[in-house]
């Protein structure tokens, strides 16, 4: 199976998913400044 | 076939350290973890043939957001296990619907792009021409966006700036 966008893109969903769950649940500040990083970084995916 | 081995190490790397980050107890672990996060993306980017963007990303984020991060938490030392109790916090709610959209963008990644073929995304050649590249697409087609940017992160440091000065009037 070759790798196309669509590998990379699910990737980046998935991480986008983690980081988003970590803003909505955790009360920690810091943590869900760390969770909006994942978020970030999954769009630069 | 080893890019494919590669590339499915590093999501799974990814993906788990993304999740440690956002379940781990104890903030300094969270760091760490995030780090491991960013160095595994710019390997992905070093996959991609994009290696100025992976230079780019061990600078500023394995580089200057974590250390960031590492100072506030070792500085600010908020003690208090999870800040106050929140009484208008839905956290079972706040979940279920952070869940939803995971799957929901999983399916939409899985089965939404089946049929389509997206535009190849841009596997430039290295070396100097990636750079030409990228100054190529902020600078001429992506020009108003850019300099939107910067104009927002101009009024985010004046405000911080008088935030911080308030009392000194």
């Amino acid at each position: 199976m070759t790798l196309g966008p669509v590998h990379y893109m699910t990737l980046s969903a998935a991480l986008f998913g983690i980081g988003l769950i970590g803003v909505l649940v955790r009360r920690n500040l810091i943590i869900i400044f760390m969770s909006i990083e994942l978020m970030l970084n999954a769009v630069n995916i | 076939m080893g890019e494919a081995f590669v590339f499915y190490a590093l999501a799974a790397v990814i993906l788990v350290t993304g999740v440690l980050v956002v379940t781990a107890s104890n903030m300094v672990y969270s760091v760490l973890f995030l780090v491991v996060n960013f160095l595994a993306v710019g390997i992905l980017y070093v996959l991609q043939h994009a290696e100025f963007l992976a230079v780019i990303q061990i600078l500023v984020y394995a580089g200057g957001i974590v250390v960031l991060y590492l100072f506030v938490v070792m500085l600010v030392n908020l003690r208090q296990p999870e800040a106050a109790i929140d009484e208008h916090r839905r956290d079972r709610l706040g979940f279920v619907l952070g869940a939803a959209v995971l799957v929901e963008l999983i399916v939409i990644g899985v089965y939404g792009f089946a049929g389509r073929s997206l535009p190849a995304g841009g596997q430039a050649s290295g070396g100097v021409a990636n750079i030409n590249r990228i100054g190529f697409q902020l600078y001429v087609d992506y020009l108003l966006p850019f300099e939107l940017a910067s104009v927002l992160l101009l009024v985010a440091m004046v405000g911080a700036i008088i935030l911080a000065k308030k009392d000194m009037r």
